[in-house]
Formats: C-alpha cells, sequence, structure tokens
C-alpha cells in the first residue's frame, strides 16, 4: 500500500507503513470492516501530522485520493499482499508448499476482481510462478491453457487482463 | 532482488563454508527445473493443468513425495544413505516438510552441490550445511539421498558456467 500511496514516488512522505500494514491485515482478516480502513487510515495519517512526518495538506490530500477510490485501496491491499506471499516464500522450490502461507489465504479471501487486477499489475512487473498460480486459482486455466512455460503463461494472462480490464 | 550480501544474511554459512554464485536472480525457474537444465519452466506436479507450470507426462501429479520420487527415478536415481562423495557418482539431496516438496540440490563431481535457491540465484556450495538450519530461509530437517551413475557431462542451460570446476 505504502508504493501505492498517492504522490510517494514524487517525494511526498508516506505513512508509517507498520500502521498501514497492521490496518491491512485487520480490513483482510475481516476484523474490521473494509470500508473503514480508510478511516482507520485517517487515523494513522492523523498520528503522522502529530508527530510531523506529514504536514496537514499532505494527510489531506492523501485522504482525498483514497476517498476518491475505495477500489484503489482493495487493488493495492491486494498488491502488498501478492508481494508480501512472494518475499516470505521465495526460497521454497514448490508453489503448493508457499500455498500453506497465510498471506495466500488472505488473498483468497478477498473479493477476486481488486485481486486479480493487482495479480495482473505484478505480472506486468516481471515474471512470476506464485502469481500464474494465484491467477489460475481465482479464474481458472483458461485465459492461459497450455502454456507451460512462465514467460508464455505470463504472455497470455496480460493479454488476457488487457481485453478484461484497463490495468 | 537478492545480491551476494543478502543471500549470506538469509543463509548465514554459506560465505563462511564456501560459495559462488553461479547465475542471476531468476524468478523463471525453481531447483527441480535446474537439475532437469531447464531456465524456462518451474517445475511442479500439480493435479489439474496450471499455465506456466510444468511437469512431465506420465508421472504422479499430486505435490507430495511420491511424484517427485517418481520424477528423479525416472532420471535413474535411486535411494542411498548419504551425501558422501563417490567417484562416477551423482547425488542429490532433497528436502520435503511432511510431504511438501521443499528443495533439491545436486552434487557436482568436486564434491560441491549446486541449487538453485528459489526465487534466487543459482549457487555453488560446498556442504549442505551451508544452507541448512533454524533461520526462516533456511532448509531444516534432513535431506533424503538419492544417486545414479554420473553422466560423461551433465546438461546444463544455456550459459551456464561448468560447475564442475569450482574449487
Amino acid at each position: 500500500l505504502v508504493e501505492e500511496w498517492p504522490d510517494s514516488t514524487d517525494g511526498t512522505p508516506v505513512p508509517p507503513s507498520d500502521e498501514v500494514a497492521e490496518v491491512e491485515r485487520k480490513a483482510i482478516q475481516g476484523k474490521i470492516p473494509r470500508g473503514h480502513a480508510v478511516d482507520l487510515l485517517g487515523g494513522v495519517l492523523d498520528s503522522a501530522v502529530r508527530n510531523g512526518t506529514l504536514t496537514w495538506d499532505e494527510r489531506e490530500a492523501v485522504m482525498a485520493e483514497l476517498a476518491k477510490s475505495p477500489a484503489r485501496l482493495d487493488e493495492a491491499m491486494a498488491l502488498d499482499l501478492i508481494h508480501r506471499w512472494e518475499d516470505t516464500t521465495a526460497r521454497m522450490g514448490s508453489i503448493a508448499a508457499a500455498k500453506r502461507d497465510d498471506a495466500f489465504h488472505d488473498l483468497l479471501a478477498m473479493d477476486d476482481a481488486p485481486v486479480i487486477r493487482a495479480a495482473l499489475r505484478r505480472l506486468e512487473e516481471g515474471a512470476s510462478p506464485h502469481v500464474l498460480v494465484l491467477l489460475h486459482e481465482l479464474v481458472g486455466a483458461a485465459p492461459a491453457a497450455g502454456e507451460d512455460t512462465v514467460p508464455g503463461a505470463t504472455k497470455a494472462w496480460l493479454d488476457w487482463g488487457r481485453r478484461q480490464f484497463p490495468i | 532482488v537478492a545480491t551476494y550480501d543478502e543471500l549470506c544474511v538469509l543463509f548465514p554459512q554459506l560465505a563462511s563454508s564456501g560459495c559462488s554464485v553461479t547465475s542471476p536472480y531468476d524468478r523463471t525457474y525453481n531447483c527441480v527445473a535446474w537439475l532437469a537444465g531447464d531456465t524456462e519452466r518451474w517445475w511442479e506436479p500439480s493435479p489439474v493443468p496450471v499455465p506456466g507450470l510444468y511437469w512431465p507426462a506420465g508421472l504422479p501429479t499430486d505435490p507430495d513425495r511420491r511424484a517427485y520420487d517418481a520424477l528423479f527415478r525416472s532420471w535413474s536415481y535411486s535411494r542411498c544413505t548419504d551425501g558422501e562423495l563417490e567417484p562416477g557418482v551423482e547425488k542429490l539431496a532433497i528436502w520435503f516438510e511432511g510431504e511438501a516438496f521443499k528443495h533439491v540440490a545436486r552434487q557436482l563431481e568436486n564434491g560441491w552441490w549446486t541449487s538453485k535457491l528459489g526465487y534466487w540465484h543459482d549457487v555453488s556450495h560446498r556442504t549442505l550445511v551451508a544452507i541448512m538450519g533454524s533461520g526462516a530461509w533456511e532448509f531444516s530437517g534432513a535431506p533424503i539421498f538419492m544417486k545414479r551413475r554420473r553422466a560423461r557431462s551433465h546438461p546444463l542451460p544455456r550459459g551456464a558456467p561448468d560447475l564442475g570446476v569450482l574449487r
């Protein structure tokens, strides 16, 4: 989520990542309604303003951006979870073993659409057998059927994604 | 992307026991593919075909010990008791956690081992202990061993260094 934070690429300070991650996790696990996640993130931003990490104007800019598109929040949360899943299981030679990780189950517990969009965005960053397995789990094999190489399947999924979603 | 130094943090015993990074970071193939000399595909059994994953036809497809045992036996390996260097013999060290496959390393002619470490690099390491331990990234538990008569030249992926001459 921090990577996706509005204007985070042009030097605007980002909120404290640990607290953002905690809010994300609670939202994903259903411990808080996802619709309230933005409000909670507002609280995180308030703390950042109080301790001087963010100015009030920067806090307002971030909140305005989030309010415009709740779907973007879900997608950003999913992308963050995908990265986390890959990072924590990167040593494994088997995706079947990696599927035991909590992050994978958190992804499956979310609505499909933002996870699929996030998975396609992740594939645009580069090859990921993890994401190929995740997409297969959510969509089935059809969009990339018959592709047995990672580059071939990646291209097939991205072609499909460009037809299905504005990624 | 993990650098050599980062790998040494994740696998603390790598540097002290002797190792050499022999390929770039690459998410396209796994340790089983590396064993097969295939740097285009991620070799993993699956009960249903998953685009991007490859497993030879005719072998068991449940992602458990039986499938991997069948694959290695199809390459003429058979079970043995240890990873000691024997002239003219090529050995594998294979890690499972329960039924879940974790990693396979192949012994080189000079007694070193070659591993594709998950998403990371191919690494030649002097000992198996170099990648073993209780750390989050290390492989735990005793590996099982298999062996076969060493081929005159093991097929290596395009551009791979001649791993057999490392000292």
